[in-house]
Formats: C-alpha cells, sequence, structure tokens
C-alpha cells in the first residue's frame, strides 16, 4: 500500500466511524454521554490502537509466514494453553481491580 | 357450477365488497389540522421534505445521475434524514462525492475530503452540514449565500457565519483550482490552467455499478495534481478569498438586523440593506483590484436584491410559522417552557380548586400588565417586577402558575435550581444570563423559578467562593434591569421564605409577595371534587364530611387521599369483575391512615411568616375559624365597653390626637381562672379583624434566656403589622411583685422597655391578662402602661344556662329542658365559664359510658355535682381587693355575686 492508499484508507475509516456515531446519537453532541475531556481520551486511546496496528502491519511487512493452517494452530494452542494456565493459577479468573 | 354456486356466490361477493367499504369508512384519515400542529412544534415532515430539496439540488449539481436517480437518492436522504439527519448527510456527501470522481478523480476526493471535515463539525448540529451543503449546491445558481442568510433569520449568528465561511472557503477553494468563475458571486478572470470543469453530461445508459466505479476511481486520484493547480492560479484566488470575507460580513449583518425586531416589517430593511453591501463590496474588490467585472454576473447582481429580499421573507415567514419549534429551540437551553409540559397546558384555573384572592391577586398583577400594558399605562400603573408565591408545600403554587401558564398565551419559562447550576466554574452564571437574554427577547414572558430558596438564599449563609451568592448578586441585578424590559416578569415560589435574602424581598424587586394558603373547609370540598373528577364516584359522598376531617391536609395532600381511595376501590373492582365506584367506605378505609402534611407547628409558622412577609392586595377570609363576639356568652356590658374602648383606640385614633387625648397602649383583663379572658380578648381582635400576637408567661420562661429576644420579635412583628394586639397571657408569672426570679426580673424589665417603646401613633394595643392582680409590680400599672382595666367577671346564672345550653346544641338529648338546665346552673355558684363547660361534657361522657342514646337530665346532674367550683372565694377576694385598691371603673356590678 503506498501512502495515498493508506491516507484513502483512514479518510473512509474516518468518515465510517462518523457515520457510526450519526446512527448511534442522531442528535450528535446534545446526546454524546462524554464529556470533552473523556472525549479526547477515547480519541487517543482509539488513535493509539491505530497506531499499534499500523507498526505491528510495517513491522511484519517482510515476514514470511506460514501457511494459514499452520498459523492458526499455532494461534489456538496458544490460546489454550493460556487459558489452562489461568485456570490453574488464577482459579477465580483475572479482574482488574482487587 | 352447480345453481347454489351461482346464487351464493354473489351474495358472499357483496359481503366482501360491504366489508371493504366498511373498512375504508373505519379507515381514519390524518388530521391535516393535528399534522400541522405538532409539525409547528417539531417539525418532521419538514425536515425530511428539506432534506429531499437538499438531495435533489445535491445529486443534480454535478451532472452525474438520471433523473429518476437524482430522485430515488434524494427520497433515500430525506427519508434517513426523518431520524439520521447526520447520517443522511454523509450519505449525500459520499454520492455526490461519486458524481464528483465521474468528473475526476482528484475532484472526487476533494469532495470525499470535504464531506469528512463538514460532518465532524456537524456532529455538533447537524444544521451546519446542511447549510455548508446547501450553499455549495446553490452556487451553481449564483445563490450560495441564500441558505446562511436564511440561517442569520433563523438560526443563531454563529451557525449563519460559521456555514458561510465554510461553504465560501471550499468554493473559492475550488474556483482556484478549475474554471468556476460564474459559479456563486465570485470575479476574476479565467485561469491559464485548470483541472475542473463541471459539465460532463450524464452517461445515457447509466447503472448503479457506474456509482461503485466512479468512487474506486478516487484511489487512482493523483493529489499532486491539486497542488500544482493551487501554486499555479494562486494570485487570481484572491479576489474569492477577499468574497469570503464580504459574504460572511453580510451574513452577520442579516443576523444583527433580524435581531433587532422579529417582524415581516424589518425584512425589507434588512434585505436593502444587505443587497447594498453586496454591490457596493462586489464594485469596490473588482475596482481595487483593476479586474472588469464578467458580463454573465451582471443579471445576478440585479437580482441580488430580489434573492435576498425573497430569502430574509421566507426566514420571517418561516419563523413565524413554526414559531413554537424555535422558541423550544431557544428556550430549552436553561429551564423549560411550562407550556412544552403536557400537564401546564391542560390546567386551568378552574381547575385550581379554591385560593380565589390568589388567583384574582395573579390575574391583576400578571394579565392586565401583559395582555393589557395600554389600560395600565393609562392608571400610571407600573407592571410588578417579581411576585413570591410562599406558603406550605404541597398547597399549588407550582399548579398555579401551570394554570396561569396555560390560561396566558405568553412565554414562560420555568427554571428549576438543577437548570441553573453547574459543576463548571462560571457556567452557571452563563446559564442565567441566557435565560434573562432568551426571555428578554420572548418578550411578553415570565420566568418562574421553582423553589426559589434553592439560589436564593441569603448571602450569610455562605462562606468562601461559592456560586449561590454569586449567581443571587446576578439575579438581583437582571431584576433590576427588568425596568428596561417592559412585559418581563418574574416569579418565585418558596415555602421558606424566611430564608430568602432580604435584598430580593424588598419592594421594587419582589413586589408582590403572596401566601398560598393550605386550603380551608370548603376549599378542600372544590379540591376533593376536582380530583374525584373522571373517577367513578359514588352519589353518597359527604365531601363537606370529609374536608371537615381532613384539617391542615395541602392540595397534594387531598390528591392522594383521593388517589388512595381510588386504589381501594380499583380492587374491590378488580376482584368482583366491574366498575365499582368510590363510596364513603373507601375514605373512611383510608382517611385513618393519612397525615396531614402540614404540621401544627407549621401551621402556627406560617401564620407568622404570613404577617413578616405577604404583601398582598385581596385577602380573604378563608375560614370562621376565630371566635367572634357572638361565641362569647353573657358578659354584655364587658363586651360593649371593650369593644367601644378597641373601636377608640384602633379607628378613631385621629381624633384622639385631635383632642389631644393620649390612647393607653395597655389594657389588663383580670378575674378568677376560666372565666374566658383571653377568649374573649380573641373574639375581639377577630371581630375588628385584627392580628393578635401572643406571649404566654409559661413558655417565655422555659425558653431559657432567649424569651427576651422573643418578646422583642413580637413587638417588631406587631409594630410591622400595625393595627395589631399583643396579647401577654398570664402576666403575673413575669410581673409578680412576691416571688420573682431574676430571668423573671429580666424578661419584665425587657417587656416594659418594649411596651415603652410603642410610640403614640403605632396602632398597637398591649393586652395583659392575670387571675392573680393582686400581686402584680407596681410599675406595671403605672399611667401609661397599663392604665385600663377590665374586670372579667365569673358568669351568673344566666350566663351559665346560656353557656350550658349552647354545648348541648346539636346533641341528643332525652328529658332535658330549660328548667332542668336553669336549675343546675342557679345551682352552680362559683361555677366559671370553663366548669360549665366540663359539667356539660361530664355529663355527654357519662351517656356515652352507659351506652344510652342522648343524654338525660339524670347524667347532668351527677356531671354537675361531681365538679367543684373553681372560682373561689379568695380568687374573688383578690379581685375585689385590687378593684378597691386601685379604683377600677366596673362596667357591671358583677362582683357583688359569687360565693361570698
Amino acid at each position: 500500500m503506498n501512502p495515498y492508499e493508506i491516507a484513502l484508507l483512514a479518510l473512509v475509516s474516518a468518515l465510517a466511524v462518523v457515520a457510526l456515531v450519526a446512527v448511534r446519537f442522531p442528535r450528535g453532541r446534545a446526546e454524546w454521554p462524554l464529556e470533552a475531556r473523556q472525549t479526547a481520551w477515547l480519541l487517543v486511546s482509539g488513535l493509539t490502537a491505530v497506531i499499534v496496528f499500523v507498526l505491528l502491519y510495517v513491522a511484519t511487512r517482510g515476514v514470511r509466514w506460514p501457511d494459514v493452517v499452520t498459523v492458526t494452530f499455532a494461534a489456538v494452542s496458544l490460546v489454550l494453553a493460556l487459558l489452562l494456565a489461568v485456570a490453574l493459577f488464577l482459579p477465580q479468573g483475572l479482574r482488574a481491580r482487587p | 357450477m352447480t345453481a347454489l354456486d351461482t346464487a351464493v356466490r354473489p351474495a358472499r361477493r357483496r359481503r366482501l365488497a360491504g366489508s371493504i367499504v366498511d373498512r375504508v369508512r373505519a379507515l381514519k384519515l390524518p388530521n391535516l389540522q393535528a399534522i400541522w400542529v405538532k409539525e409547528r412544534s417539531h417539525p418532521v415532515l419538514v425536515k425530511g421534505a428539506a432534506f429531499f430539496g437538499l438531495g435533489a439540488t445535491g445529486f443534480a449539481w454535478i451532472p452525474f445521475y438520471p433523473w429518476w436517480a437524482v430522485l430515488f437518492f434524494a427520497f433515500v436522504v430525506g427519508a434517513l434524514a426523518l431520524r439520521f439527519p447526520l447520517f443522511a448527510l454523509i450519505i449525500l456527501g459520499v454520492l455526490v462525492s461519486a458524481s464528483a470522481a465521474a468528473q475526476m478523480a482528484e475532484f472526487g476526493l476533494f469532495f470525499l475530503v470535504f464531506t469528512l471535515a463538514v460532518s465532524l463539525v456537524s456532529l455538533f448540529d447537524w444544521r451546519f452540514g446542511y447549510l455548508v451543503f446547501g450553499s455549495v449546491f446553490l452556487s451553481l445558481l449564483g445563490a450560495p449565500f441564500l441558505p446562511p442568510i436564511l440561517a442569520a433569520v433563523l438560526f443563531s449568528r454563529f451557525l449563519a457565519v460559521a456555514s458561510m465561511a465554510a461553504s465560501a472557503t471550499f468554493l473559492s477553494f475550488l474556483v482556484t483550482c478549475g474554471n468556476l468563475n460564474v459559479a456563486g458571486f465570485f470575479v476574476g478572470p479565467p485561469h491559464g490552467t485548470s483541472f475542473l470543469v463541471i459539465g460532463t453530461a450524464p452517461k445515457p445508459d447509466w447503472t448503479p455499478g457506474d456509482l461503485g466505479g466512479a468512487l474506486s476511481s478516487i484511489g487512482l486520484a493523483n493529489p499532486d495534481v491539486m497542488s500544482t493547480l493551487l501554486s499555479t492560479n494562486y494570485g487570481a484566488s484572491l479576489v474569492p478569498l477577499l468574497e469570503v470575507v464580504l459574504w460572511c460580513g453580510i451574513v452577520f449583518l442579516v443576523a444583527e438586523l433580524a435581531r433587532r425586531k422579529d417582524s415581516l416589517e424589518n425584512w425589507l430593511v434588512t434585505a436593502f440593506v444587505a443587497a447594498a453591501a453586496l454591490a457596493l463590496g462586489y464594485v469596490l474588490s473588482s475596482l481595487a483590484l483593476g479586474v472588469p467585472i464578467p458580463l454573465e454576473s451582471a443579471p445576478l447582481l440585479v437580482g441580488a436584491f430580489g434573492l435576498i429580499a425573497g430569502t430574509t421573507a421566507a426566514g420571517y415567514l418561516s419563523k413565524d410559522a413554526f414559531r413554537e419549534y424555535f422558541m423550544g429551540q431557544t428556550a430549552t437551553t436553561v429551564g423549560r417552557r411550562l407550556a412544552d409540559l403536557p400537564e401546564a397546558r391542560s390546567t386551568k384555573f378552574s381547575l385550581v380548586g379554591g385560593l380565589a384572592d390568589v388567583k384574582a391577586d395573579l390575574k391583576e398583577s400578571i394579565v392586565v400588565p401583559l395582555k393589557k400594558p395600554e389600560v395600565a399605562a393609562l392608571y400610571g400603573i407600573a407592571p410588578p417586577r417579581g411576585i413570591l408565591l410562599f406558603g406550605p408545600p404541597g398547597c399549588g403554587k407550582t399548579l398555579l402558575m401551570s394554570a396561569l401558564a396555560g390560561e396566558l398565551n405568553v412565554e414562560m419559562f420555568t427554571v428549576k435550581c438543577s437548570d441553573v447550576m453547574s459543576k463548571w466554574y462560571g457556567e452557571s452564571e452563563q446559564r442565567v444570563d441566557l435565560l434573562f437574554r432568551t426571555a428578554k427577547e420572548r418578550r411578553p414572558a415570565i420566568i418562574f423559578f421553582d423553589d426559589i430558596d434553592a439560589i436564593a438564599k441569603s448571602r450569610d449563609l455562605y462562606a468562601g467562593d461559592d456560586v449561590t451568592p454569586r449567581l443571587l448578586g446576578m439575579i438581583l441585578s437582571e431584576i433590576d434591569g427588568l425596568e428596561k424590559s417592559p412585559g418581563l416578569i418574574m416569579v418565585g415560589t418558596t415555602n421558606k421564605p424566611e430564608l430568602l435574602d432580604s435584598a430580593l424581598l424588598r419592594p421594587g424587586r419582589f413586589d408582590k409577595i403572596i401566601y398560598v394558603p393550605p386550603p380551608s373547609r370548603p376549599e378542600r370540598v372544590e379540591i376533593l371534587k376536582v380530583h374525584l373528577e373522571g373517577r367513578p364516584a359514588s352519589g353518597s359522598l359527604d365531601l363537606d364530611g370529609i374536608a371537615a376531617r381532613t384539617e391542615r391536609f395541602s392540595g397534594a395532600d387531598l390528591a392522594n387521599l383521593v388517589k388512595e381511595a381510588a386504589v381501594v376501590a380499583m380492587r374491590r373492582a378488580l376482584s368482583t369483575g366491574r366498575t365499582e365506584p368510590i363510596t364513603p367506605q373507601e375514605f373512611d378505609d383510608v382517611l385513618p391512615k393519612m397525615k396531614p402534611s402540614i404540621t401544627l407547628a407549621q401551621a402556627e409558622e406560617y401564620g407568622r411568616l404570613r404577617l413578616m412577609y405577604e404583601r398582598q392586595m385581596h385577602r380573604v377570609e378563608r375560614e370562621a375559624e376565630g371566635v367572634g363576639w357572638a361565641d362569647v356568652r353573657g358578659l354584655e356590658e364587658l363586651k360593649a365597653s371593650l369593644r367601644a374602648y378597641m373601636d377608640l383606640v384602633f379607628t378613631k385614633r385621629g381624633a384622639m390626637a385631635d383632642f389631644r387625648v393620649k390612647a393607653s397602649k395597655g389594657v389588663l383583663l383580670f378575674g378568677p381562672p376560666g372565666c374566658g379572658k383571653t377568649y374573649l380578648m380573641r373574639a375581639a381582635a377577630n371581630e375588628l379583624a385584627i392580628p393578635i400576637q401572643m406571649i404566654e408567661g409559661p413558655s417565655l420562661l422555659s425558653t431559657g434566656g432567649d424569651g427576651g429576644a422573643a418578646i422583642k420579635e413580637i413587638f417588631y412583628l406587631a409594630r410591622e403589622n400595625a393595627p395589631s394586639v399583643v396579647l401577654f397571657d398570664d402576666i403575673d408569672l413575669v410581673a409578680s411583685a412576691q416571688d420573682r426570679s431574676p430571668e423573671a426580673r429580666n424578661l419584665l424589665s425587657l417587656f416594659l422597655a418594649q411596651l415603652d417603646s410603642v410610640g403614640e401613633s403605632e396602632r398597637v394595643l398591649v393586652v395583659a391578662t392575670t387571675n392573680k392582680p393582686h400581686v402584680l409590680e407596681a410599675s406595671l400599672l403605672r399611667p401609661g402602661r397599663f392604665d385600663r382595666m377590665f374586670y372579667v367577671p365569673p358568669p351568673d346564672a344566666d350566663a351559665r344556662l346560656t353557656l350550658a345550653e349552647s354545648v348541648l346544641r346539636d346533641v341528643p338529648t332525652a328529658g332535658v329542658d330549660r328548667d332542668l338546665l336553669a336549675r343546675l346552673c342557679r345551682e352552680a355558684e362559683g361555677f366559671s365559664s370553663a366548669d360549665v363547660i366540663a359539667a356539660v361534657d361530664e355529663a355527654k361522657l357519662l351517656a356515652i359510658r352507659e351506652g344510652t342514646e342522648a343524654v338525660r337530665p339524670v347524667h347532668l346532674e351527677a356531671a354537675f355535682a361531681r365538679m367543684r367550683p373553681s372560682v373561689t372565694v379568695e380568687s374573688l377576694g383578690w379581685s375585689r381587693e385590687f378593684i378597691r385598691s386601685h379604683n377600677v371603673r366596673l362596667s357591671t356590678d358583677r362582683p357583688k355575686e359569687g360565693p361570698s
């Protein structure tokens, strides 16, 4: 993807996000439940996630991936192993707050 | 087909046809009037139609879609806008981007970016996006300024100017990139290079696939083309940029002129000034830049006046047609319009039970100045700036104002404390400012602060930088400024007037302070009637009886009572399966479980507050709750002389002053206990409709040091509410020469100081009662203090008989005749009035205890025999001694009577 395509994708994505907001909150700002500060935090968090994904894409662009079946098998095995570890060592599950 | 079939089928057909006709007849056509009424306050269909128009203009702006696609997509946009206006704008932007991309991929990209920018801003107010797109789409017709001018008349200045700036910037950018000189009112030579010429005709065989193709072609755009063109054409784009400023200025001008006077007459001036400014700016810019005015722009300039005038007029007309919507738009920012509340719209004065005087006062103070200012002006009556309603909770203060809003067709803003308060510093003040500004724009109007004590408490109660005192300061200055805004009245309600800041209560701010009392008995009947209306009620309901049993019930309590009774009736109806009316039984079940919300202490407190604060023109005596002369049996001569004396003091002060007669300030009533001294004084004051301030000796001594302050306050109250009577019961407790504690001595000196401070011209009479006159301090009885004395003797045989008969009135008796009562009363020597009443009551109790249905002679005889006379020889002797030593002139020769 060239930079123009990325910019276009970002443009269309932003438009889609605004469209989603417009459907969920038809009266816009009047219905928006968050304050300005909270909204800013939300935007920053969203942008961070986007940047992480972009960086991941950039970093793994040159990687030669094995075939889809192998990758899926490895990923599922890893997730199962993690779940098993959690079940053994944290029987009450993961908690964000005590 | 059988013969039967042929016979049946037409019949079935007829039946079927009949049922269809019935169904068609049963179909209710939509009530156009109702739709229009709804649209005026909440336009939905108009919004859909407006978006349809915008869509149609937008899809026709750049030739791409065939006519049927234009109509179809415009319909989709209009339908979407009914519920999701911003989403409809985004869809519109994307679809127009496709047509732009069909002309040139770079133009498509450019429009898509523009759509995103406009959508982001439109998150705050979708009308911004509508106006910007409308302005852009109308540019091809040479009228991009029309939507912002319309918005300048209809909406806020900010919205109008911002949308004009955004669309003009976009158009100037477009002109810089392309060859759109005739688009809008731009002047300037055609550019040397151009990438954009709108004009490619739609393909004759357009398919929806072309839409996808156009959109995907945006991916192939080369952004460098635009930057090259921008740099090449930069000089030529200066003129359009200047005109962006010119347009914004014109829109601002229109908005300013439109704000001055909200009337159709104003539009002509507005349009003329705007068109003149446009023409001037147009000519000046072309002269200054040395650019000739293109020939094709001339007819547009000529038509500019017509366009602006038409748009301004359309703005005024729509503002008038959708007045309710626009008023709602501005008013809902702070508080709510009372007319918006459905319950307020249906409340009328007739639905408020009782309170005739309060209603009359409200009507006179608000309706006349607002609705007939010329009549008020004729008599030089300035409308009150503020009206305060106070009274116990639940007595109908808010309901009265709702009714007023229902009766009057003026704008009314109801504000609750929570509407004004904000957690952000300075925002509360901003809201108050906005509220008053909006109300001033919407005159004639009423600003109604419900429970005003929440924001207008005395400023002494706050410390530090609290928001409430600052708000109060703002409200005070706003009320002072109301003089310049006739037709704006502020109304507040409170049930704690004593907490309000005194600055708010002074005349000139709250000119009228009206007490909304708890309902009297006849008013309770009316309230019950109002609440029972529309509910199945039995004809046997004795509303007067219920009203008698609901003493101190507020209007809200009565509403609750009826509701509870209705619930019991409904429960019965559910079990029987048919409609059951509300019967007296339901009320009997419910009443014992309900308590009045106004406590005795509150009732007394409000009586005091009423004296302190009320400033009212109308006053209706609500209930014959006070005793009158007729209730005092016997003592005719004493009554006559007391009446004559009080008449002299209160009504003939002037004559006394003319004759240089010093009116005495104090009256002493003395006599044996239980003979009606206090009762007599109450009757006298009630008869003359003079308020009584009570000082009770025992409670003064028990207040622990605060008695002095209480005495002071009572005297202040009495003097402020003159003519009035201060009644000191059992003064011997404080003013005894024989047995006096330091507290009592202190209180007496305070009392005497207050008594002496009552001026000659003040119509305040201080009355003291005692049954031990001989122990009173001599200083109390010296001239200038209690120099008028009245002896209240024990009742004689005739008076006792009258009293006994009055107590037995309406009571079932058997064999009790006048002779028997006369004999008993004759024998009851030494009985005070209280004794006689107690004896008759005792007889009634005996009858009840025995289970007989009537009071018999035997009961009366037993009761009178049991009762000991409370008028003792000793107490009579004290009075005699006192009369002799102080040379009291007697109105009767009664003291000779009684046991000796």
